[in-house]
């Protein structure tokens, strides 16, 4: 399968684009992706940022879905992203596959691990099948590995991910953080790209369970619901902690389109512990 | 006629379990809210005292599941994804589940449940998330009188047999367990109930790890017709919350096709 380059997206500077992902679509339906995890790309644990992570896992995931919906195109429903915490990966490499498609939907698996093919965790995603819109990207059938880079001149983090992205914490204790929808991290539809979004509920939940737990945790487990895509911005956040002990704790995570109203566009139910 | 015309059709797990389930939205309101009540009995604990994750994941996916059905009408649903985290081991009873519509389109429902101790001030016990698929059933849609109100009936604490041996699951080897399709284990659709496929994911998760079933991602892939139905776990590593598991479901009378794949994490 291959994917048509499109003139709009993504733009020269973009958080796909700076992740530097190099992707091989093969004929069997099954994608394998690859990035750079420079220290950019690090939690303070030394173990490769979830947010880094879900965009790697919604890119994969989303193209391989929207190859095999052909003619039709897709809108992401959920990511799950089930971690092992384990530190020093230099490389993700995340392979895809399809669990089912069916008539209106499609679910995908994607494993990841790192340089020495070690895990580091896999994740699912869900997608609806919708109809076909002008403007929705071109793909088209291949019968050979089609190899592609987001990268171009220029491409990669100058800055560390979160900084990088714009993501603002304003209330640590309470979770509370901000993400600007800018270009950067927009996608094909205008929206906060879903890996965007996944990231910003798991930096939310972060800092209100290191709070709750008494220590700094780092995200292990994300489960996301899309509900509504965020266009204006900014998109916030609103913390529940579940539960919280020394070790580990979990948080419920709605996130906003302020400038929509408030309006809720995405669950997430985090958890997070200690690192080893 | 409709293939629900018999009200007590595939719903013999949620009478095992003694839930009741009723409507709480008012008439006439844009999206229905259901709640489903259930005494905590000995049946549905583990051995260790607490409610079995399966237990609270098959409370979850009915009780989310008709909230959304009566969403989709003149439609009906069918569980695509369940995700679930246990909250607190520590569930006194009665417990009450509470969902409610987040999301409607033309394909799919999006519920969100909690899972409260109403023995416990109303504590947290379990949050979810259960998507379904809208189908159009042949006949139409459950003829339900409304608002909704299905009565579980009691469930006699000295009979009822705890669950897995109702479910009569069966180890196949340290990391796989196995049941028959029982016609009782069937939902409303005919095909073994998510619920079922819920308890069987946690006990071959728990039955491999060792540990206690905490979070779980369930995506119901295809439905189980024929059986027997088996769980296999691949054990991925462990963790601060515990040990991270991949667990498929294959229906092994259907050519082996894949039902469910579920990620599980079982505390210690």
């Amino acid at each position: 399968m291959h994917q048509a380059p499109t003139q709009t997206y993504p733009p020269a500077k973009h958080v796909l684009r700076d992740l530097q992902l190099a992707v091989e679509h093969h004929p069997n339906r099954t994608v394998q992706a690859w990035i750079p995890v420079g220290a950019e790309l690090l939690s303070p644990s030394g173990a490769p940022h979830p947010g880094a992570l879900a965009t790697l896992v919604d890119a994969v995931g989303g193209g391989l879905a929207a190859a095999v919906a052909q003619p039709d195109w897709i809108a992401t429903a959920d990511l799950t992203l089930h971690l092992l915490g384990r530190t020093e990966a230099t490389e993700t490499h995340a392979r895809g596959h399809v669990l089912r498609k069916g008539r209106t939907t499609v679910v995908v698996e994607v494993s990841l691990a790192d340089q020495g093919d070690r895990a580091l965790g896999f994740a699912t995603m869900s997608f609806a099948l919708l109809p076909r819109r002008d403007g929705n990207p071109v793909i088209e059938s291949a019968d050979s590995v089609q190899r592609m880079t987001t990268a171009v001149e220029g491409s990669g983090f100058e800055h560390p991910l979160e900084e990088e992205t714009g993501l603002v914490v304003s209330d640590p204790s309470a979770g509370a953080v901000e993400l600007a929808a800018v270009d950067y991290v927009r996608n094909s539809l205008g929206a906060v790209q879903g890996g965007m979004m996944a990231m910003a509920a798991s930096t939310a939940a972060q800092h209100a369970l290191s709070h709750a737990c008494g220590a700094a945790v780092e995200t292990v487990d994300l489960q996301v619901t899309y509900l509504a895509l965020a266009k204006i911005g900014p998109v916030r956040s609103r913390v529940r902690v579940l539960d919280a002990s020394p070790s580990y704790g979990c948080a419920h995570v709605e996130l906003v389109d302020a400038g929509a109203d408030e309006r809720v566009t995405t669950l997430a139910r985090v958890v997070a512990g200690r690192p080893a | 006629m409709t293939m629900f015309a018999d009200p007590d059709a595939g719903r013999s797990l949620t009478r095992y379990f003694g839930l009741t389930l009723r409507e709480t939205s008012a008439p006439g309101a844009a999206l229905p809210t259901v709640e489903g009540d259930l005494a905590v009995l000995d049946h549905v604990r583990a051995p260790a005292g607490n409610v079995r994750a399966g237990a609270l994941l098959t409370v979850a996916d009915s009780v989310a599941g008709l909230c959304g059905g009566l969403a989709a009408l003149p439609g009906w649903v069918v569980s695509t994804n369940l995700m679930l985290h246990v909250a607190s081991f520590e569930a006194v009873g009665p417990l009450r589940a509470a969902a409610q519509v987040l999301r409607t389109g033309r394909n799919a429902v999006v519920t969100g449940v909690s899972i409260l101790d109403d023995g416990r001030s109303a504590a947290l016990v379990a949050d979810g998330v259960l998507t379904s698929a809208v189908l159009q059933p042949k006949g139409g849609a459950p003829d339900y009188p409304r608002p909704l109100h299905l009565e579980a009936g009691s469930v006699d604490p000295w009979t009822t047999e705890p669950l897995p041996e109702y479910l009569a699951v069966r180890p196949m080897g340290p990391a796989a367990v196995a049941i028959d399709l029982d016609d009782r284990l069937r939902n409303p659709w005919g095909i073994l109930h998510g619920g079922a496929i819920a308890a069987l994911v946690d006990m071959a998760a728990e039955h491999a790890t060792g540990g206690t079933t905490a979070d779980t991602v369930l995506h119901f892939l295809s439905p189980g017709r024929v059986g027997p139905v088996m769980a296999t776990v691949e054990t991925v590593g462990t963790r601060a919350d515990g040990t991270l598991a991949r667990v498929e479901v294959r229906d092994r009378g259907a050519a082996d096709r894949l039902m469910t794949m579920a990620a599980v994490t079982c505390r210690p």
